[in-house]
């Protein structure tokens, strides 16, 4: 399988390259963009060199993330009492899981792919139903997971990998077709809007929006009709603000946002705690482990808030460094889409890198106090298992675009991808 | 061809699809990177550049800064007897929410044998029973005190540390306790009015703890460290520690025992005579040391409320009495320092004495006598102290009352302390020109009437009255307070001439109740009119006995005021009162007893000498 790999990913390359040293040299030569991107190219290696740096990018993220929500969690948990190192056991555990399925979905081809959409959509659905069954259960507010004995799980984020695929495989197979609105809209608005309605029944905000994102994403990046696309942005917009509005919750977290303190809630306290850890970690942080805000100040510091102990123990460096590795990372997926090529693998990535690079900066975001507290996991790195292991696997979804040439494995492909060489 | 075209159409379609998602995916990549760019600007400004100061907040939000109490100085007497110190003790609180919290808790009881560790579940009613049985409280009081919905309540206060080591055994939720320091005297009367108090915040309000509060008051230290919001201390943050410094360790002059003693004696004197108030001093002549000052009805420290406000003060220091007779030796010692007489000049004594139209006479009924100075002395002649006074001028004896210490402070390290009353000589009047010469028109407190005869005593210095030894500070380093230079008020002769005349009212009179086997003593009754409290007129009378010895070398003062004895004023004498303390004095101190035979000065002359005056 990997000798395969290296041969197409050879032949492929060439043809980048080709491309890359031809175009400089022909018409324009003094287009600074077009160079700037051949050597960025030429430095990141072959385009399936992008395979290992997607690797790379995620397990080194999540590794940071284990050993942060080790840190950040262990001050909590001796404080009530409990094992310093539960919470990072579990994470780990989570991780080994995630970087299973990782590998496992690597080596499904994107045909199979296809065919799991459907009842991925229709699992999600059933899940999220689920959670309103008294199998659910609410935390923080947030009727959201599923409460499974020992663990208990997010759907919601089950959600989000199902719709991309699903998305991919819907848009895909309606090809030239999909940019009249109608087809734009359906089904996949009405579906979206079945499973974002869901979500924002369990109160969760945070992931309706990730996920209204992702929808509009894969139809974005799919090729739908900008009517639509505009009319979307616009209606999601509303409804964020709607939404806000009418929650308590979150009424109190925007208002906190806003500079009114008196929530009687603590969150506009956890936001200011945040920026608090922020800014003691200056440029170099105070040192691995030794955050002072995770002492009880930031509430549930291993969680979204994550990022403010990763900023505070090793500073602007080291944010600076997870912000390049999310940049990295999506480089590497940008590259996988651009040389795939094919509608299917271009919105199925694409709306995975929306997931993962909307929610590091709704995080992030939230974190530096740009955005209001709305809870949303920093991919990679926040605790909680749903959200690892799926993020995980969708890299492995990722990946298996990556290491496989389209006509080889997808021979509806096939032609576009003979046209784009006799031109 | 029309397949052909067909193929074409199909691919070109794919081919523009293709090219509009290329487009849009690069339009779409560059948006994250723009998100991801934003993101990073805004963490430099927040992180790198800090704007708003954050980490400061930060800072000062997480910082407790916790106070290291000094402990306040002791008092000790000049043998290291606790007068004063502070211990700890613990009020027990509860946090009414926290106690709240639990209708149950579990706690571990070890057994004291075997070390094993069981587990019992206590409900809250048990937990609070067992509080009450430790405290020796009633179980509905404590109860009471800690339900409701305070997070801050006493349950009680100021129990001892194994009382409360007792209580946290226990083991029960929301029940703390705290340390407090305590002042308490373990002498308690003995040296009260001395030592002085504090209130219960802490402020000195009396005695030595007044006057020495800076020096008995330490500097109490801090604890600087980063807490979480639960409080826990943060291990990883610095922890700054500056350590208190104790307050000094004030080492009296005062002997505790003779202090004791002598208060005894005061007390023993007022109740005899029904009087006022007493007070007896004890001074080391050649230092100035102040070794007692005892006041009748001295007060508990630890109990001030239960005396009477009147009494808090000393009244040795702060009340001011005519001194009467015991001034006559200030006359007598100026006479002789200006060369006007010698104990032996010679004065013929009328029955009373009509000299600028006052009359003066004596207490006793005499005919004319042929008087020595020492005479008059001896038998405390008003008539033949002013016939030799009245040769002094009134500047001059203004000028030698105030060199004895008439009318200033003496400097004594004690709060309230009274100056006297001493006219100015031009103000004085037709009759008090007179009277102040055998200390009538003329206040004294009785500690400064004492330090006249430490004057006489100490070859003619006045020294000031020491009650502080040493400092002793936290380390251990001790400051000794060095003797204040003191006031030459006359040269040594006449110094001792004088005490030849006070020896002579122990060895020439009737006055025989002083004796102190094997020592020669001296001294000088006093006794005047005390002026009425209202100011109008008189009331009553102060009497008073002020004493030294051994006299060929006086080692200790004594002085004794009595105000106000009631009954008949010749039945009052401080004689045996002196002759008890000065005896304990001289045996507790060793003072080897005296070899040389005591001085008679005659009191009478038989034929006129070639300088007699008024003679006839």
């Amino acid at each position: 399988m990997a000798k395969t790999s290296t041969k197409q990913s050879k032949s492929v390359a060439g043809a980048a390259q080709t491309k890359a040293s031809a175009e400089p040299a022909g018409q324009t030569p003094t287009s600074g963009w077009k160079r700037l991107r051949g050597r960025l190219y030429a430095f990141s290696g072959h385009p399936t060199a992008a395979y290992y740096w997607i690797i790379a990018t995620t397990v080194t993220l999540t590794c940071i993330g284990l050993m942060t929500v080790l840190s950040a969690s262990a001050a909590e948990s001796i404080s009530a009492g409990i094992d310093p190192y539960s919470l990072f056991l579990k994470a780990a555990m989570f991780a080994g899981v995630g970087f299973v399925l990782m590998m496992v979905l690597s080596f499904v081809t994107p045909s199979l792919l296809k065919k799991l959409a459907w009842p991925a959509v229709g699992l999600s659905f059933v899940l999220l139903v689920a959670v309103f069954t008294p199998l659910g259960k609410s935390v923080g507010g947030n009727r959201n997971w599923l409460n499974l004995g020992e663990f208990s799980f997010q759907p919601s984020e089950a959600a989000k990998l199902a719709l991309a695929l699903w998305i991919g495989m819907v848009l895909a197979r309606k090809g030239r077709l999909v940019g009249d609105w109608r087809h734009t809209l359906l089904p996949v608005v009405p579906v979206g809007m079945i499973l974002v309605g869901l979500i924002l029944l369990g109160h969760d905000l945070g992931t309706a929006v990730i996920v209204m994102g992702v929808v509009g994403a894969g139809l974005f990046f799919g090729g739908g009709s900008k009517r639509v696309l505009m009319g979307a942005v616009g209606i999601g917009l509303v409804s964020a603000i709607v939404m806000a509005a009418i929650s308590g919750n979150r009424t109190a977290r925007l208002s906190g946002w806003l500079g009114n303190c008196n929530d009687g809630q603590g969150l506009c306290d956890q936001a200011q705690n945040g920026l608090y850890a922020l800014a003691s970690g200056g440029w170099f942080g105070v040192g691995l482990g030794q955050s002072r805000q995770k002492w009880s100040w930031i509430p549930e510091a291993h969680n979204d808030f994550i990022f403010a102990i990763i900023g505070e123990e090793l500073g602007l460096l080291g944010s600076l460094v997870i912000i390049a590795l999310y940049a990295v990372l999506a480089f590497a997926v940008f590259r996988v889409i651009m040389t795939r090529n094919d509608t299917f693998a271009r919105v199925v990535c694409g709306c995975i890198l929306t997931w993962i690079i909307g929610q590091a900066f709704v995080n992030i975001a939230m974190v530096a106090g740009l955005l209001p507290v709305i809870g949303v996991p920093l991919p990679f790195i926040s605790y909680g298992g749903s959200s690892l292991v799926m993020v995980l696997g969708a890299i492995g979804i990722v990946l298996s675009f990556a290491r496989t040439d389209p006509a080889r494995t997808d021979p509806a492909l096939t032609e576009p991808k003979g046209t784009l060489k006799t031109t | 061809m029309a397949q052909k075209s067909t193929q074409s159409a199909r691919g070109a379609t794919a081919q523009q699809l293709n090219k509009v998602g290329r487009t849009r995916m690069r339009i779409g990549f560059v948006l994250m990177l723009a998100f991801l760019l934003v993101i990073a600007g805004r963490l430099v400004m927040v992180q790198g550049l800090d704007v708003g100061n954050l980490a400061q907040a930060a800072e000062n939000q997480r910082t407790v800064v916790q106070s290291l109490p000094a402990v306040r100085g002791k008092i000790v007497d000049i043998n290291g007897k606790v007068l004063a110190e502070s211990i700890i003790r613990y009020n027990i609180t509860v946090s009414q929410i926290n106690l709240a919290d639990y209708t149950k808790y579990k706690h571990r009881n070890v057994d004291p044998k075997t070390g094993d560790s069981t587990v019992v579940e206590y409900t809250k009613d048990e937990g609070l029973q067992q509080l009450a049985n430790v405290l020796s409280m009633d179980f509905a009081d404590v109860k009471k005190k800690s339900t409701g919905e305070a997070n801050f309540n006493y349950i009680t206060q100021d129990v001892s540390p194994q009382i409360e080591k007792k209580v946290a055994e226990l083991g029960i939720p929301g029940i703390y306790s705290e340390a407090v320091t305590k002042r308490v005297y373990p002498m308690g009367a003995v040296g009260g009015p001395i030592v002085g108090f504090v209130d219960t915040s802490g402020k000195p309000l009396a005695g030595i703890e007044q006057t020495m509060n800076d020096k008995l008051t330490g500097t109490d230290g801090s604890r600087t460290f980063q807490a979480g919001k639960n409080g826990i201390i943060i291990p990883t943050a610095p922890v700054r520690t500056v350590p208190a410094v104790d307050g000094e360790t004030v080492k009296l002059t005062i002997d505790q025992d003779i202090q004791y003693y002598a208060q005894q004696a005061a007390q023993q004197q007022k109740e005899q005579y029904s009087a006022q108030w007493a007070s007896i001093t004890v001074i080391e002549a050649k230092t100035g040391k102040v070794v007692a000052i005892a006041d009748s009805d001295s007060y508990d420290p630890n109990n001030v409320a239960a005396s009477d406000p009147k009494n808090i003060g000393s009244r040795t220091v702060s009340s001011v009495v005519e001194p009467g007779s015991t001034s006559k030796i200030m006359t007598a010692a100026a006479l002789v320092q200006e060369g006007l007489a010698t104990p032996m000049s010679e004065y013929l004594v009328p029955p009373t004495l009509t000299i600028d139209g006052q009359n003066f006479s004596d207490s006793f009924v005499h005919g004319t006598e042929k008087r020595t100075l020492a005479g008059i002395i001896a038998d405390s002649m008003n008539t033949g102290t002013v016939m030799a006074g009245s040769k002094l001028s009134l500047k001059q004896r203004y000028d030698y009352m105030r060199k004895f210490g008439v009318g200033e402070k003496t400097g004594i390290a004690l709060p309230g302390e009274s100056p006297g009353i001493l006219a100015d000589w031009s103000k004085w009047d037709g009759r008090q020109q007179y009277t102040v010469l055998f200390g009538q028109g003329v206040a004294q407190t009785p500690l400064q009437t004492t330090m006249i005869f430490q004057t006489i005593a100490n070859d003619g210095v006045r020294l000031k009255p020491q009650i502080i030894d040493s400092f002793t500070d936290a380390n251990g380093k001790v400051d000794t307070v060095p003797q204040a230079p003191g006031v030459e008020v006359v040269s040594p002769k006449t110094a001792q001439e004088s005490r030849d005349m006070l020896e002579g009212v122990v060895t020439m009179t009737d006055y025989k109740v002083v004796n102190i086997p094997g020592y020669r003593t001296g001294g000088k009754t006093g006794t005047s009119e005390a002026p009425a409290d209202d100011g109008v007129g008189f009331d009553g009378y102060t009497s008073s006995f002020i004493g030294m010895a051994p006299m060929d070398d006086p080692k200790y003062v004594v002085g004794i005021t009595v105000q106000r004895p009631q009954g008949s004023i010749y039945g009052v004498t401080q004689g045996y009162t002196f002759n008890q303390v000065m005896g304990q004095v001289l045996r507790t101190y060793d003072i080897p007893p005296s070899t040389t035979p005591p001085v008679m000065p005659p009191k009478f002359y038989k034929q006129p000498g070639p300088d007699c005056e008024n003679c006839e």
